[in-house]
């Protein structure tokens, strides 16, 4: 049993990378992730995943925060301490659009992105869990975890003929930073 | 595979031979990974020098109050809400490209929405500095927010158009912050990958630890997309109060309702003759013409027609309205525009921003590159007066004549403004060289369909109509970054 | 029960073992070698480091409380033995005089605040000049002489006495001359103290004059009916009023009672009652007095003399030599219309003059006893005292001291160096005196080249009384204790005449008890404590006589022409120059005082300088523009000024006003205002006489003159609204938007209640005479800072409220007030003008509230629109968002910043502050606010006597001082106010009311006696 962890095929061509995943699914070897310089339509299809359902976080978000202000506001000019401002009524509402506007945006903004940031575990100085160097720069890396009983020549294979430019078999799932 | 290939009439919005993913991120990271060349160094000068004179003029102004500037008991704002105005409309622009042609699907945009933005947000930091520094007392700044404080709780004023833009400027800032930021994880990760040494730890951090597996992307353009769906509005609602400001009072030539989009449109405008001002320079300093091309500038050029007569029907509508509203207040105040002291202003308001522009409906002149930069800079300075007239030419001759009186600048107003300028410069200075102006991600989705070489292999390929390859080859024609010689023999 | 249980620490101290109590006795079970260490080798020797930790330890505890220490604060130490009549944060007020007028003096906590007049006075009942508002900022003037001096040298009293009685003794025998020289004095008992002294000293004698004179008419009433006085004039008598040149609303004589006068024929009463006066006025350059008239015609003075020949030709139908016709013809047809009016108005008319020659006032005298005006509208029995001087005097006492023969002269109130018209001879002739002493408050010119100063109290500090028309004595009393080391000129000389009375106060108790008191019908201690309460004393005026005039007139008409034809006598370079004072001003007394020199010119709205004031023709002719630096060249002197384009200003004329360009007695003075006209008068016919040719040359300097305001046409806005008497009767609604076409504007929103009160003011501009009165009152009220000539320039003055002067202009038939229109005009001659007094209008819709971010400025449920400065930030926002443009920003830090001609940068001028209202610090925005601390005072006082508040408990400073009450303030919820009803009046219109910001202050339209022929 050789003390390979994972086999990393890497294109240089997102449409042949393409290829190797159907290949590979054709000869059902799991797919472990691919990693992309850029964004690949089509892609998540592929490999069955699901649709992000941020959007619904946003839209909560953003009703939390139009809510809050014109809560807020309520309590401020119509509750705590009404005042006669240049004869207007204490709850002006068409004049408190603007601000409720504002805080509904910025709730829903800043509540999805953090969800998103939550959810892919992004934040600052976290170690990123990368498998090839070149994989943000201009490779297509599809990799596979090597636990599978597929011998790993078969898979080797596979990926050249897909069109892979460079197979690796790492020992380590990430590439270290030290 | 047929699915991306697009029309061939299209023009390329990637230049160059043998352009390939690897020598994006090159070109691209150019300037991050090397030492600055003499022409930032000089222009760096310049900024940071500015930046200084700001610090000075303003720790002036706060020492001795703001009778160090110009205002009179008639004029109570000129300089400071003019620049804030003006930083503010400029601003918009960026959101604009990478939010409203994001929508559009405006591929396009791909290449410039990065420093479009960047500039969005070094903008609004200097209209944000008027906001501060226009008060009398800075120090009490707080009292703008609905604070719990001493007078038992005393709150803000939520009518007044005061605080929706406190609330408006603010949102702004830090929504178009986390696009911004959002857009450069992929890229900071390059730049963490290509790097070594405390180099590659500090934008390893930065980075969030973005690795590029398919879920993070299928999340992060979700994330991009409902961005700009809300920044849109969100875009438009701020130059809209920003507006209100002035169209919900009480001030003959203030007191307009076509404002909102008027002001709008001009800030669109403004915004991208600032951008053109910038990435003109841009990619000729950091050599990017293959991935800022003629279309682009074109492109940029055309949006600056159109909305340059936006705002053209806009004054004419509101002097129009003047007249035919039948106010005598409203009447005189457009009248005095032309005919009052300050002629002069309204002349460089109305020929830099509608009479200038129009010479852009020539194709000659939209696709040429120095033409299209005096035209920008005519541009930004056509909507710096645009906003004095409404502020000062409307306040110095309101409704009681005997409070009528001029307003002259003082060597601190002037020092404010161009040391803002310089604030700007300085920060987009220092982000060209710590961070990609480009999003390298985004144009390398361009290369396999839109790119000139791309294209090239088609022709080269073969069954295209004929007719439909002549005219993509003569739209190349224009582009400065390409050598038409290629196309002969095919 | 205390416990009896006994509490130990341990067996040891249980049964006090020996070690136990031993070491019990010390603090630290071991002692501490603090002195090992501190001394000498204890520090050089290494600290063990129990030691050093117990050091540091200390150090830092020592230092920890160190740092607790407070800074010092400086304690206000409360009364120990508190006076029983003053109560901190209550004002008392003192009954006392100020030229001649009764007043009350608002004093707190002991000191005088604000003067505010009486409102019984006899002359403008309760009425004030900007002169006695601004008064009290004179008495902490940290530029008066604040002990006696001694060539040059500040000395003790008694030296200055011995001194001056020594050689006052010497030339008591050597028989030299003594001569006081002094402005009128209308006080009987400092009269009375000169005339001891005199008695004392038989050599001396008592010199008075005026810096601007009177001599013309007092000498004219000489001739005529031989009583050299000044008449008491009764506008308020007179339905036809004809002016030559004299500012009688302003500066002529007494300028607030006639104001109260002439009003009460003009005001809304009057109006109501179908009854208005007629005024016209001649006169050269545009006057406080002109622009109130209803007819007004530049006159030149070289043609003065002759229009009033003429007018008397046209009213006795005699024809006077040299009758002949004036350039002007509107001016000619207005003589004769003049005429047939006076005469229809015979017994109801009255004709003045201001004028200084005794030819011209005799002629005068002639037309009035012609129209039957003695007995009614002049009044030469009771006359007036306030201005006695007689030019011709002065002029002999100098000639004397050229000569040697006076030994010694006192100045009492008296500024002859800088204001007597020839400077070098008059030095030169001081020269030879000796013995030169001077009262003056300030070290002024004169002051200047005397040997001794011996400084006056200001009258806010001192007893005395005033008696400014025959038959009404004020007192005057001390409300504070002498501020510096001054003493009271009657005292001094009291003491210098060896008087057997030696205060001045047992003196004017005498002279009461014996004179005065009874014609009021007291007496003794009991009736002078009831003097004090009221502050005056009528008696029972004698009866007016009517007086006829029998002199051969030719003489007089043959002086009139000479001179005439002097005046007349100068090639185009010349010019015709008036000398005037204005309102501010005035004769220059109290040009140290930072409140009037920035009180705006009611005319010209210049504040800080004076000016050559010449009409547009005249500029045109010379292609000079506002500003252009010219000199002026008359009687052998010539003074530099800047030009200022004054409409309705005769063509070929030049007015300047006196009462600038001292040099002397204070900082504001020596921060160097405007240039000195004096020199430019000419004695001529045994007068000083204010017009002379002049020779103007331009210098090609510019200056900006520091206007409050630039623009002064009002475009033909509804914001001044107009109608001629004529319309007014068929219609009193006329022009008030109220007939048929008046909107009432819908409110969006359901109004608020003002449960109580609902403040609100009314104006009326037929009142309004347009003085400036009332901005100082508002700025001694509440502290408005002064910002000097350079802030003005910026357009940045503080005043809280403006009075906004327009001119319109008057061609064939219509009035023409629109700028394009103006520089169309033909004729620029037939000016008139409207004053609008402008503050906040605390608008129930207030557009200022609704864009303060913050909530500094709100509404009350009374109506008020609030401003709390501790809130504020700065956006000015509101100011721009006002449509009235009547906030106001501090741009800089007012209060204390030296780069401002800021008299409250001094810690002891600040005394005069008034303590309810809080000085504002920089980058705040402030505005009238209907002197809300009044309007609480009212509300306690009425609390604490348990009732409602009253109308009129409650003034506000602007309209308390205003002699015409043009303002009237009050509670908009009573129907029965006096603000009420002015409201209701027909004439009452709202500014910019179409805006519906609902302003709180109703205006009144102003309303012209024009006929048609001339309108």
């Amino acid at each position: 049993m050789s003390s390979t962890k994972y086999i990393l095929g890497l294109f240089d061509d997102p449409d042949e990378m393409m290829h190797g995943i159907d290949k590979l699914q054709k000869n059902s070897i799991p797919i472990y992730d691919v990693y992309t310089p850029m964004p690949i339509h089509g892609i998540e299809a592929k490999l069955g995943i699901k649709d992000s359902r941020l959007g619904y976080a946003a839209f909560m978000f953003g009703c939390l925060g139009g809510t809050t202000i014109l809560s807020m506001v309520y309590y401020f000019l119509g509750y705590d301490w009404p005042m006669n401002i240049g004869g207007k009524i204490h709850f002006a509402l068409p004049d408190y659009i603007p601000v409720t506007f504002e805080w509904s945006v910025l709730f829903a903004s800043f509540g999805m992105a953090f969800t998103f940031f939550y959810s892919t575990h992004l934040f600052p100085g976290r170690a990123p869990r990368v498998m090839d160097l070149r994989a943000t720069n201009d490779r297509f890396v599809i990799a596979i975890d090597a636990k599978g009983n597929t011998p790993h020549e078969d898979i080797t294979n596979l990926l050249k003929e897909a069109g892979a430019v460079e197979i690796k078999h790492n020992d380590r799932k990430y590439v270290s930073y030290e | 595979m047929a699915s991306h290939k697009e029309s061939i009439i299209r023009e390329p919005l990637i230049t160059g031979k043998n352009i390939t993913y690897a020598q994006i991120t090159d070109d691209v990271l150019r300037p991050v990974e090397n030492k600055p060349n003499k022409a930032w160094w000089i222009g760096f000068t310049f900024a940071s020098l500015g930046a200084c004179l700001w610090v000075f003029a303003v720790s002036w102004t706060f020492w001795y109050g703001i009778g160090s500037w110009g205002l009179n008991k008639t004029v109570g704002w000129a300089w400071d809400i003019t620049g804030f105005v003006w930083w503010v409309g400029i601003g918009h622009a960026g959101t604009l490209i990478s939010a409203v042609l994001l929508l559009f699907r405006q591929k396009w945009r791909n290449s410039i929405n990065r420093s479009a933005e960047a500039m969005t947000i070094f903008a609004v930091i200097c209209a944000a500095t008027y906001v501060v520094s226009h008060m009398g007392r800075p120090w009490m700044a707080l009292y703008c927010l609905p604070l719990p404080n001493q007078y038992g709780s005393l709150w803000v004023n939520f009518n007044s158009p005061l605080i929706w833009d406190v609330f408006a400027i603010s949102t702004y800032f830090s929504v178009s912050l986390v696009f911004w930021y959002t857009g450069l994880l992929p890229d900071i990760a390059t730049i963490r990958d290509r790097g070594t040494g405390w180099y590659r730890r500090i934008y390893s951090v930065l980075s969030f630890g973005w690795t590029g597996s398919v879920k993070t992307w299928q999340r992060f353009e979700t994330v991009s997309l409902i961005l700009a769906g809300i920044s849109t509005p969100l875009v438009l609602s701020v130059h809209t109060i920003v507006s209100m400001d002035f169209a919900t009072s009480l001030e003959p030539g203030w007191h307009t309702t076509i404002f909102p989009p008027y002001f709008v449109a001009g800030a669109i405008f403004s915004g991208f003759a600032m951008v053109q001002t910038l990435l003109l320079v841009t990619r000729k300093v950091l050599g990017l013409e293959n991935y800022i091309t003629m279309f682009h500038i074109e492109s940029m050029n055309k949006i600056i027609l159109v909305t340059g007569s936006v705002v053209g029907v806009a004054y004419i509508t509101e002097f129009f309205i003047a007249y035919y509203s039948g106010g005598e207040y409203e009447q005189y105040t457009f009248l005095n525009r032309f005919i009052g002291p300050y002629w002069w202003a309204a002349c460089m308001m109305y020929g830099c921003n509608v009479l200038m522009t129009q010479v852009m409906w020539f194709k000659k002149v939209r696709t040429n590159i120095p033409m299209s930069w005096v035209l920008s800079i005519i541009v930004n300075i056509g909507m710096w007066f645009e906003r004095f007239v409404i502020i000062v030419t409307s306040l110095h001759r309101d409704y009681i004549p005997s409070s009528w009186a001029m307003f002259y600048p003082t060597w601190i107003d002037v020092s404010v403004f161009i040391g803002s300028i310089g604030v700007f410069f300085t920060l987009f200075l220092l982000f060209i060289r710590v961070l990609p102006s480009i999003a390298m991600a985004e144009v390398k989705l361009l290369l396999k369909e839109q790119s000139e070489q791309a294209k090239l292999e088609e022709i080269k390929a073969g069954h295209l109509d004929p007719e439909q390859v002549k005219f993509y080859k003569n739209s190349l024609k224009k582009f400065d970054s390409v050598d038409v010689s290629v196309y002969e023999n095919v | 029960m205390d416990s009896n249980k006994k509490y130990w620490k341990g067996l040891e101290e249980l049964n006090k073992t020996p070690e136990f109590v031993e070491k019990n006795k010390h603090e630290f079970a071991e002692p501490i070698p603090i002195e090992d260490v501190l001394s000498g080798e204890g520090l050089l020797g290494k600290t063990p480091r129990r030691d050093f930790l117990k050091a540091v330890g200390f150090g830092v505890g020592a230092v920890t409380l160190a740092a607790c220490q407070k800074v010092p604060v400086h304690k206000s130490i409360p009364y120990l033995i508190k006076p029983e009549e003053v109560t901190p944060g209550v004002a008392n007020y003192y009954s006392s005089t100020y030229e001649g007028h009764a007043i009350l003096v608002k004093t707190r906590e002991g000191r005088p605040i604000k003067v505010e007049g009486n409102p019984n006075d006899a002359l403008a009942k309760g009425g004030l000049s900007a002169q006695a508002q601004s008064s009290v900022l004179d008495l902490y003037d940290v530029s008066r002489v604040q002990a006696p001096m001694l060539n040059g040298e500040g000395k003790e009293w008694s030296d200055l006495d011995d001194y001056v009685k020594l050689e006052l003794a010497k030339i008591k025998d050597s028989g030299k001359k003594i001569t006081i020289v002094s402005s009128s004095i209308s006080s009987p008992s400092t009269l009375a103290v000169i005339a001891d002294f005199i008695t004392e000293y038989p050599t001396a004698k008592h010199v008075m004059y005026d810096a601007v004179s009177y001599t013309g008419i007092i000498q004219a009433n000489q001739n005529s009916f031989g009583k050299a006085v000044l008449p008491h004039y009764n506008f308020d008598k007179a339905d036809v009023i004809v002016s030559f040149g004299a500012d009688f609303l302003g500066t002529w004589i007494s300028g607030e009672e006639f104001t109260r006068q002439y009003v009460s024929n003009r005001n809304n009463k009057s109006l109501q009652s179908k009854k208005m006066s007629r005024h016209i006025q001649f006169e050269t350059g545009m006057s406080l007095t002109g622009t109130n008239a209803d007819v007004r015609f530049p006159l030149k003075p070289s043609e003065e003399g002759v229009a009033i020949i003429n007018l008397y030709n046209a009213i006795t139908g005699t024809t006077l030599p040299g009758s002949k016709k004036l350039s002007d013809n509107a001016a000619n047809n207005a003589i004769t219309l003049a005429a047939k009016e006076l005469v229809a108005a015979k017994g109801k008319a009255l004709v003045v003059a201001g004028s200084n020659d005794v030819a011209t006032q005799v002629l005068v005298n002639a037309i009035n006893s012609a129209l039957a005006s003695y007995g009614t509208t002049i009044d030469l029995d009771n006359n007036s005292n306030q201005y006695k001087g007689n030019d011709a005097d002065l002029a002999e006492f100098i000639n004397e001291a050229k000569t040697g023969t006076v030994a010694a002269v006192i100045f009492l109130d008296a500024n002859p160096v800088y204001d007597y018209y020839n400077t070098k001879e008059i030095t030169e002739a001081l020269s030879k005196v000796p013995l030169k002493v001077t009262f003056a408050a300030s070290l002024d010119e004169t002051a200047a080249l005397s040997t001794a100063v011996a400084p006056n109290h200001h009258y806010l500090e001192s007893w005395g009384d005033d008696s400014a028309i025959a038959g009404y004595y004020t007192v005057l009393q001390p409300t504070i204790n002498p501020v510096y080391n001054t003493r009271q000129a009657e005292e001094s000389l009291l003491i210098w005449s060896n008087n057997a009375v030696k205060t001045y106060y047992d003196y004017v108790r005498n002279n009461w008890d014996k004179n005065i008191l009874a014609l009021g019908g007291l007496s003794g201690q009991k009736g002078w404590e009831t003097l004090l309460q009221t502050g005056f004393v009528k008696a029972t005026a004698k009866p007016a006589g009517s007086y006829a005039f029998s002199r051969d007139l030719n003489a007089v008409a043959q002086t009139i022409l000479s001179q005439s034809t002097q005046l007349g006598a100068g090639d185009d370079k010349s010019y015709e120059l008036h000398l005037y004072q204005n309102t501010a001003i005035r004769d220059g007394k109290h040009a140290n005082n930072p409140w009037l020199q920035e009180l705006p010119d009611p005319v010209s709205k210049v504040t800080w300088d004076n000016f050559a004031a010449m009409s547009l023709t005249d500029l045109k002719k010379l292609n000079l523009q506002e500003g252009d630096v010219i000199t002026i060249d008359a009687n052998g002197t010539s003074i530099a000024l800047p030009v200022l384009l004054q409409p309705g200003q005769a063509e070929g004329t030049i007015s300047v006003a006196v009462g600038y360009g001292r040099v002397k007695g204070g900082a504001v003075i020596e921060s160097g205002i405007g240039k000195n006209a004096y020199p430019l008068h000419s004695f001529r016919n045994g007068t000083v006489q204010t017009t002379a040719v002049a020779k103007i040359s331009a210098t090609g300097d510019q200056i900006i003159l520091a206007q409050t305001q630039t623009h002064h046409s009002y475009e033909g806005r509804s914001v001044i609204r107009e109608a001629s008497f004529t319309e007014y009767k068929k219609n009193p609604y006329k022009n008030s938007g109220k007939d048929g076409e008046h909107k009432d504007y819908k409110s969006l929103w359901t109004e608020y209640d003002r449960p109580t009160y609902n403040w609100v003011m009314a104006i009326d501009l037929n009142a309004c005479t347009g003085c400036g009165a009332c901005v100082v009152a508002c700025n001694a009220e509440n502290n408005v800072p002064v910002v000097g000539r350079d802030e003005v320039r910026r357009r940045r003055e503080m005043h809280w409220i403006r009075i906004d002067r327009y001119y319109s202009f008057n061609e064939d038939g219509k009035s023409v007030n629109e700028e394009h229109e103006i520089d169309k005009l033909k004729n620029v001659n037939n000016v008139s003008v409207v004053h609008q007094p402008m503050l906040c209008q605390h608008c129930d819709h207030a557009p200022c509230e609704t864009v303060c971010p913050v909530l500094a400025t709100v509404h009350s449920s009374e109506g008020l629109n609030h401003m709390a400065y501790n809130r504020c930030v700065g956006t000015r926002y509101c100011a721009n968002n006002c449509p009235f443009k009547v906030r106001r920003f501090n741009w800089f830090n007012y209060w204390n910043d030296s780069r401002f001609e800021n008299y409250l940068a001094e810690q002891h001028t600040q005394l005069v502050l008034n303590p309810d209202v809080t000085t504002r610090f920089r980058g705040v925005m402030e505005k009238c606010s209907m002197c809300i601390q009044r309007i609480q005072a009212g509300k306690l006082q009425a609390k604490i006597e348990k009732r409602p508040v009253k109308d009129g408990d409650i003034k506000v400073a602007c309209q308390q001082t205003c002699s015409a009450n043009a303002i009237v303030f009050g509670n908009g919820n009573d129907p029965d106010s006096e603000v009420s009803k002015a409201l209701r009046s027909e004439r009452t219109y709202y500014v910019l009311e179409e805006l519906n910001v609902q302003p709180g202050i109703g205006y009144q339209v102003k309303v012209r006696n024009t006929t048609e022929l001339e309108a």
